[in-house]
C-alpha cells in the first residue's frame, strides 16, 4: 500500500480495489474481512414510511478535540433523520479524496466512523470514491445520506402552536467552540471539546416520554440555535421567546466566546437538539432527557407565543431587557479589541 | 449562561431606578459614548429599552474600524498586491470593510495572500514562520492596540515584518467633538480599555474646559449603568468631572509604562476619521527612529486616494452623533450586514450593525 492518495486510486481498478480492501472496509467493519461492496443496495429491511437525509462534510481542521470528520459524517446522516422522528438503518458514503492526501489519516477517519455506525447499529451499503488533482479539493470531502423507518410522528413546524415549551438537549455552542480554538490555534484549554454524537437515543427516549405531546425537533448545528430558531419561527409565523439565562452553556466555553467576543448563540452544535413540547409533556419530557448520561444538562429555553408582528425569535436578557435574535450572517470574525 | 454579578438582574435594577429618579424632571440628556464596545454590549443587553425617556444614549466614533479612512483601506489592499510574495495581517473586522474599489477580503478572495490574526504575538509568529517572505501588518485601532504594537515595535522587530501604522488617539479625538459647538453633548461616557493605558487623567479638560461631565466605564451592563448614573447626577448637580466607575481596571494616570513606550515609538499628527475629516494630534505615527519598519516607506509608496463616504451612505453623520441608523436612507435595504454600504455596517462594533443585529423593536 502507498502512503498517499494518488490519482490512480479513484480510476475504478487495482488501486481502488486495494484501498477498499485494505483501508476503507476494514476500518469501517472494524477489521472483520472484506465485504462485497456494490454500487447500490436494495433496502428489503426497510419498513414504510422512509425518512431519508443527505449532508456533506469538508469541517477543517479534519480532527479536532472530540471528533473528526468522519465521526462528524456519521453522526450527521443519523442526526438529520432523527430529527424526523426516525431511526437511521442504512448509509451511503461516498469520498472525494485529494491526491497527496495520507492514507494513514484516511484509515483514522473511517475507523471513527465505523465505530459512530456499529455502536448505533448503522448499515454503510454503499459507497463511492472519487480522487480530485492536487490542488483541486481540501484532502477530504466526505458524503452521507442516511435512511431509516419513521417511529415517531409526524414531526414538524406545522404542528407547532402557541404556548408549546422550547427545550434544548444540553450546552450549547460546544463545537463552534472547539473547532474555532482549534483552527485558528488559538492555544485555548483543551476542555474545549465538540459535542459531535449520535443523537437517536435521546430523541427516542425523549419522544417516548412526551408521547403525542412531541410536536418538533431540530438540531441547530451550522448557524446555532440563532438559525434554528428563526427557521422554526418563520416557519410557523409564531413569536418564540427565550430566557437567556437558561439557555445551557460550559463556563469554559462561555468565557473563551467572551474573549474572543463572539455570541454563542449562532455557533455550531453537533451533539444537541432542540424540542417544542406541548405544555402538559414538559415535565416528562425533561425528565427523561436529564435521566439519559447525553441529556443531563437538558433545559426549558423558552415558549411559543402568538402575536408579534411576524415569526420571531425575542431573547429576554439576563438582565430583564428584551431583543431580537436575528438570522447569523456570517462567520464571526474576532473583534479587535 | 454562566453567573456573573456585572450582570446581575437585581443590580441592574437598582441602577435603572437611581437613573429614573436622577433624570426625572431633566430635559432631554444626550451622552455620547465613543467606544465600539460599550454599543456592542448595550447592544447584546438592549439597555437602552432600560433607560428613561429622555435619556439618550449616542454612539460617537469609537469603532476603530469605522474611523480607518477608505484611502487607508485602499492604501492596505495595494500593499497586498504589491507582489504575491506579501503576506498581509490584519484583524478580522477590518478586512470586511467597504470601499468604493472593494474590500481586504474580496482582495484575498482574488488570491492576495491576507491573514486574520488575534494579537500581535501572532504577526510575530507569521513573520518568523515565512522568513523567506515580506509580512506586512495593517495595524489599526485606538490606544488599547496600539500599545502592544509600541511595545514589539520597541523590542525590534524580525527582518521580513513591516507596520502600515494607522492607529489613532482617543483623548484629542475626544476633545475636537466636545469643541464642537453645532453639536453639543450633555456628557461623555469614556472607554474602559483605551482608559487602562491614558487613564481617566486624560480627559480632565472635558470638566475643566467645557465643562462636560464625564465617566469612565467597563463593559458589563453594571458598568454602563454606573456610568450614565454618574454622568446624569453630575448633570443635576451641576458638578461637572471625570468620574471613574472602572476603577478595578483604570486608574488617575493609567498605564505609565505603556505611555512611555508609545511615546518613544510614535509621534502624534493630524488624521482623517473616515467621513469626519481631519481631527489634530490624533493619529500615531512611527517616529524616525523606526522608520525602517514603516511599510509605506519600505516599499516606496504613499497612500492610495478614495472616497470615504459612498453616496447615500449616512456613516459620517453616524459617527458623530447626527443621524440615528434608522434615519440612514440605505439603512436595512439595501446596506446590511452581509451587504455593507458603509463602515458602520462591518465591525462588530459598528453601530449600525449593531443596530441592526440587537434590533430594539418598539414592542420587543
Amino acid at each position: 500500500m502507498h502512503d498517499a492518495i494518488r490519482l490512480a486510486h479513484g480510476f475504478g481498478g487495482r488501486l481502488t480495489q486495494d484501498l477498499l480492501d485494505e483501508v476503507i472496509l476494514p476500518a469501517l467493519s472494524g477489521g472483520k474481512g472484506h465485504e462485497v461492496t456494490l454500487d447500490a443496495a436494495v433496502l428489503s429491511e426497510l419498513a414504510p414510511p422512509v425518512v431519508v437525509s443527505t449532508d456533506s462534510f469538508t469541517v477543517f481542521p479534519r480532527f479536532f478535540p472530540g471528533g473528526d470528520i468522519g465521526k462528524l459524517a456519521a453522526c450527521g446522516a443519523i442526526n438529520d433523520v432523527a430529527m424526523m422522528g426516525a431511526r437511521a438503518r442504512y448509509l451511503s458514503l461516498g469520498l472525494i479524496l485529494e491526491e497527496g492526501f495520507p492514507i494513514e489519516e484516511l484509515r483514522r477517519i473511517m475507523l471513527s466512523m465505523g465505530e459512530i455506525t456499529r455502536q448505533t447499529g448503522v448499515k454503510i451499503v454503499t459507497g463511492d470514491t472519487k480522487v480530485v488533482e492536487k490542488g483541486a479539493g481540501g484532502g477530504i470531502y466526505i458524503n452521507t445520506t442516511g435512511f431509516g423507518t419513521l417511529l415517531y410522528g409526524p414531526l414538524g413546524p406545522d404542528r407547532i402552536r402557541a404556548g408549546d415549551y422550547i427545550l434544548i438537549s444540553g450546552t450549547i455552542a460546544d463545537h463552534g467552540a472547539a473547532i474555532l480554538n482549534a483552527r485558528e490555534n488559538l492555544g485555548f484549554s483543551k476542555t474545549l471539546e465538540s459535542d459531535c454524537a449520535p443523537l437517536w437515543d435521546l430523541v427516542a427516549v425523549a419522544a417516548d416520554a412526551a408521547g403525542s405531546g412531541l410536536h418538533a425537533l431540530r438540531d441547530p448545528t451550522r448557524g446555532g440555535l440563532a438559525a434554528t430558531l428563526n427557521e422554526f419561527a418563520q416557519d410557523t409565523g409564531l413569536q418564540l421567546i427565550i430566557e437567556e439565562a437558561s439557555i445551557p452553556i460550559r463556563p469554559e466555553v462561555s468565557t473563551f466566546l467572551e474573549v474572543l467576543g463572539l455570541d454563542p448563540l449562532p455557533l455550531a452544535n453537533e451533539g444537541k437538539f432542540i424540542l417544542f413540547v406541548a405544555a402538559d409533556s414538559v415535565e416528562a419530557t425533561l425528565g427523561a432527557l436529564r435521566g439519559h448520561p447525553v441529556g443531563r444538562q437538558a433545559a426549558v429555553i423558552g415558549r411559543v407565543e402568538s402575536g408579534g408582528r411576524r415569526g420571531r425569535v425575542i431573547l429576554e436578557t439576563r438582565i430583564g431587557s428584551r431583543r431580537t435574535i436575528e438570522m447569523p450572517l456570517e462567520d464571526g470574525l474576532p473583534r479587535i479589541c | 449562561m454562566g453567573e456573573a454579578s456585572y450582570r446581575s438582574r437585581e443590580l441592574v435594577a437598582e441602577l435603572v431606578n437611581a437613573l429614573k429618579e436622577t433624570a426625572a424632571g431633566l430635559p432631554r440628556v444626550r451622552i455620547m459614548h465613543v467606544c465600539g464596545t460599550h454599543e456592542h454590549e448595550i447592544g447584546r443587553h438592549a439597555l437602552r429599552r432600560l433607560f428613561p425617556e429622555n435619556i439618550k444614549l449616542i454612539a460617537g466614533p469609537g469603532c476603530p474600524v469605522c474611523i480607518t479612512p477608505a484611502a487607508t483601506i485602499a492604501t492596505a489592499i495595494k500593499l497586498a498586491t504589491l507582489d504575491p510574495g506579501i503576506i498581509l495581517c490584519a484583524y478580522g473586522d477590518v478586512i470586511r470593510v467597504p470601499i468604493g474599489s472593494g474590500s481586504l477580503i474580496e482582495t484575498k478572495s482574488r488570491g492576495a495572500d491576507i491573514r486574520i490574526i488575534y494579537g500581535i504575538r501572532d504577526v510575530a509568529r507569521i513573520a518568523r514562520e515565512n522568513a523567506d517572505r515580506q509580512v506586512i501588518f495593517f495595524s489599526v485601532g485606538f490606544e488599547t492596540t496600539a500599545a502592544p504594537v509600541a511595545s514589539l515595535i520597541a523590542s525590534g522587530l524580525p527582518q521580513n515584518l513591516f507596520v502600515y501604522c494607522c492607529h489613532r488617539y482617543v483623548p484629542a479625538a475626544v476633545e475636537t467633538l466636545a469643541a464642537d459647538g453645532e453639536n453639543p453633548m450633555d456628557g461623555y461616557l469614556l472607554p474602559g480599555h483605551a482608559s487602562v493605558i491614558t487613564g481617566y487623567g486624560a480627559y480632565d479638560f472635558l470638566p475643566a474646559r467645557f465643562g462636560k461631565p464625564a465617566a469612565v466605564a467597563g463593559f458589563e451592563p453594571v458598568d454602563i449603568l454606573a456610568g450614565v448614573v454618574s454622568i446624569v447626577r453630575q448633570i443635576k448637580g451641576k458638578k461637572p468631572a471625570v468620574a471613574n466607575c472602572y476603577p478595578r481596571a483604570v486608574s488617575q494616570r493609567g498605564n505609565v509604562r505603556a505611555q512611555e513606550t508609545m511615546g518613544r515609538v510614535f509621534d502624534r499628527v493630524d488624521a482623517q476619521w473616515r467621513g469626519i475629516g481631519s481631527l489634530p494630534l490624533t493619529g500615531l505615527v512611527l517616529r524616525n527612529d523606526y522608520h525602517q519598519y514603516d511599510a509605506l516607506a519600505h516599499f516606496g509608496i504613499g497612500e492610495e486616494p478614495a472616497e470615504d463616504i459612498l453616496p447615500g451612505c449616512s456613516c459620517h453623520l453616524i459617527m458623530t452623533g447626527r443621524r440615528e441608523p434608522r434615519d440612514c436612507p440605505l439603512f436595512g435595504d439595501p446596506c446590511t450586514p452581509a451587504n455593507p454600504r458603509g463602515p458602520c455596517m462591518v465591525g462588530s462594533e459598528g453601530t449600525c450593525r449593531a443596530h441592526y443585529l440587537y434590533t430594539e423593536s418598539d414592542d420587543a
